[in-house]
C-alpha cells in the first residue's frame, strides 16, 4: 500500500482512536483558550486573599491601629516606668551596692518625672495617660533577663544527669547594673528615634531633653561601673579592648546610636556559654496603642 | 541650594527613567518604551517632563493606533509621578532656613574642635589627651556631617566663640575644664533649641544624634571636675544666639 492507498483506506479502528484523540486535542485547546481569555478578562471575581491549602481555619486580619502622637508618647512613658520597675527591683533584691545607691536614686526620680512629662503631652495631644511598664518588654526583656541572672540556670543533659550554675552574688550585681545601663542607653536611643517621628515642636523638645538627661545618666553609670577606663570607647580611641575592659562607655560612638543593644546576661551552661539578650528600639510590637490599658 | 536642584536636568531625568509607575496602562516601564524603537512617542520619553503634554498630544494627531496612544498616556503618567516623587522627596532637603541655621552650628562645631585642639597644643593636657582628642575629632565630625548636609565646606569657625575661649582652653586645668564643660552645655542646649526650628527631617535626624553625645562629653567632664552627683544632670547651659542665622 503506497500512501495514497491510505487516503482512500476504509475507516479502521486505528482510524477511530485517532479521531478521538483529535477530538479530545480540540476540546482541550478550547478549555485553554477559554481559560486564558477568562484570565486575561477585567471582570475577574473570587477572593482576593492568599491562597489556601486544606482544610485550615479562617484567618483573622490585624486590626489597623494607628500610631499617632499620643501613642508615641504613651510608649515613651511606657519605657520611662519599665526603668523604674527596674531600678526598684535591682533596689528591693539588694542588687544595687552601696556606692550606687545615690546615682540609681536620681536616675529613679528622674524616670518617674519624664514618665509623667510624657503623659502630661499623650493626654495634651488627645491620648490617656500610660501609668505602667511597657508589657511587651517586661515579658520579653526585662523578666527573662533578671530570671537568668537571679536564678539557677539548670540544663538537662539527658541520661538522668542536670547541669547546673549559678551566679555569686557580686556577679549577679554586676550583670543587674550592666543590664541598667544598657536600658539607659535604650531610653536615649528610643528619644532619639522619637524626636524625628513627631511634627509637634513642643513634643520634639520634651524627646530631646528626655534624651540628653539620659545620655548623662547612662554616663555617669558607665563611669561608676568602669571607672576613668570607660570615659571612652576603646574603638573610638583606636585600641584594642584589653581583658577584664569595661563594656559600656560614657562616650561610646561619634555619632548617637540607634541600633539595638546586645548584652549577656546569667550563668553560663556547660560550654560556658553566656545568654545574649538584645534591646531595640519601640517598634510596632512594642508600643503602647491608645487601645491598650494597663489592666488588659 | 534650592535653585541647585531645580536646574539639575540630569538627575531629574536619570530618577525618572528608573521609575516604574504602576498605572501604566500597557504595564510596561518607561525603560522598555525607549528601547523600542522609532516611534515618536518612544524618543520623547528622553525631554525633560515639561514636554509630556505636548508630546501626547503629537503621537494622538499622527497615526492614532492604540498602541501610540497607550505609550503617550503611559508618558504622561511618568511624568506626573516623576513630580509628584520630587516634591515629596524635598521634605528630606534642607531648607534655606534650615541651611542658615545649619551653617551657624556647623561653625560652632569647628570652633569646638579648634578649641580642643588648642587644649592638645598646650603643655598642661596630661592625662586627658586621648579624652580631648576623642572630644576634638567628635566635633571636626559633627562639623563635617553638618556641612555634607547642606552642601558647604567645613571651614570656617566662629571666630567670636573661639577668642572668647581661647585663653581658658589654654590655661590651667580647673580654667580648662570649667569652660569645656561650659562650651558642651552650650552647644547641647542649641541644638535642642534649634530642633523647633528646622524643617527637613534629616537636619532634626543629625542633630538628635549630635547632641546625646556631648550631653556626654559634658558628664564626663564633670566627672574630671569632681563635680557633685545632684547637678550633673541638671542643663546648665544656654543657647548661643547665632546672630542672623536665628
Amino acid at each position: 500500500m503506497d500512501r495514497f492507498d491510505k487516503l482512500s483506506a476504509p475507516v479502521t479502528a486505528f482510524n477511530l482512536r485517532s479521531s478521538r484523540r483529535e477530538a479530545i486535542k480540540i476540546s482541550g485547546l478550547a478549555v485553554t483558550l477559554g481559560a486564558l481569555a477568562v484570565a486575561c478578562g477585567n471582570d475577574r471575581g473570587g477572593s482576593a486573599d492568599a491562597g489556601r491549602v486544606g482544610n485550615a481555619p479562617t484567618t483573622t486580619a490585624l486590626e489597623a491601629y494607628p500610631v499617632d502622637d499620643a501613642v508615641l508618647l504613651r510608649t515613651a512613658a511606657s519605657l520611662e516606668w519599665t526603668a523604674v520597675e527596674v531600678y526598684e527591683t535591682a533596689k528591693a533584691g539588694g542588687f544595687i551596692p552601696d556606692g550606687f545607691t545615690s546615682s540609681t536614686a536620681i536616675f529613679l526620680e528622674n524616670h518617674r518625672i519624664l514618665a509623667e512629662e510624657m503623659n502630661a503631652l499623650a493626654v495634651a495631644a488627645g491620648g490617656e495617660a500610660w501609668g505602667c511598664a511597657n508589657p511587651w518588654l517586661m515579658d520579653r526583656l526585662v523578666n527573662p533577663v533578671l530570671t537568668a541572672i537571679t536564678t539557677e540556670r539548670v540544663i538537662d543533659l539527658g541520661g538522668g544527669e542536670e547541669f547546673r550554675n549559678e551566679l555569686s552574688d557580686q556577679e549577679k550585681v554586676n550583670d543587674i547594673l550592666n543590664f541598667a545601663g544598657a536600658l539607659e542607653n535604650l531610653a536615649v536611643a528610643s528619644h532619639q528615634t522619637l524626636v524625628s517621628l513627631t511634627g509637634v515642636p513642643e513634643v520634639r523638645l520634651a524627646h530631646a531633653n528626655a534624651a540628653s538627661l539620659e545620655a548623662r545618666q547612662a554616663a555617669e553609670l558607665a563611669i561608676e561601673i568602669g571607672g576613668i577606663n570607660a570615659y571612652v570607647s576603646y574603638g573610638l580611641l583606636g585600641d584594642e579592648p584589653p581583658a577584664g575592659a569595661p563594656t559600656q562607655f560614657a562616650i561610646p560612638s561619634q555619632f548617637g546610636q540607634t541600633s539595638q543593644i546586645e548584652i549577656k546576661s546569667g550563668p553560663g551552661d556547660q560550654n560556658g556559654g553566656v545568654q545574649t539578650f538584645t534591646l531595640q528600639t519601640p517598634a510596632a510590637n512594642s508600643f503602647v496603642y491608645n487601645e491598650l490599658t494597663c489592666d488588659a | 541650594m534650592t535653585a541647585d536642584w531645580d536646574s539639575d536636568e540630569p538627575r531629574i531625568r536619570r530618577q525618572g527613567r528608573l521609575e516604574l509607575p504602576a498605572d501604566l496602562p500597557n504595564r510596561k516601564a518607561v525603560r522598555s518604551m525607549i528601547s523600542k524603537g522609532p516611534s515618536s512617542v518612544d524618543r520623547l520619553t528622553a525631554e525633560a517632563p515639561d514636554s509630556a503634554p505636548a508630546a501626547a498630544q503629537s503621537a494622538a494627531d499622527a497615526v492614532a493606533t492604540r498602541r501610540r496612544l497607550l505609550g503617550a498616556a503611559g508618558l504622561a503618567s511618568a511624568a506626573a509621578a516623576l513630580v509628584s516623587q520630587t516634591a515629596s522627596a524635598s521634605t528630606n532637603l534642607p531648607t534655606e532656613g534650615d541651611t542658615a541655621l545649619l551653617t551657624a552650628v556647623m561653625q560652632l562645631e569647628l570652633t569646638a574642635r579648634d578649641l580642643y585642639r588648642r587644649r592638645l597644643d598646650s603643655p598642661g593636657v596630661g592625662d586627658l589627651a586621648p579624652v580631648v582628642s576623642v572630644m576634638a575629632e567628635n566635633h571636626k565630625a559633627y562639623a563635617q556631617a553638618i556641612a555634607g548636609h547642606i552642601g558647604v565646606s567645613a571651614d570656617t569657625r566662629n571666630d567670636d566663640v573661639y577668642m572668647s575661649l581661647e585663653a581658658a582652653f589654654g590655661g590651667d586645668d580647673d580654667e580648662f575644664l570649667a569652660a569645656a564643660r561650659s562650651l558642651e552645655e552650650t552647644a547641647v542646649a542649641t541644638h535642642t533649641a534649634l530642633l523647633k526650628d528646622y524643617e527637613s527631617n534629616d537636619a532634626i535626624v543629625l542633630t538628635a544624634s549630635i547632641l546625646v553625645i556631648e550631653a556626654r562629653h559634658s558628664t564626663v567632664l564633670a566627672d574630671v571636675m569632681d563635680i557633685p552627683l545632684a547637678q550633673r544632670f541638671v542643663s546648665s547651659g544656654e543657647a548661643l544666639n547665632l546672630g542672623d542665622a536665628i
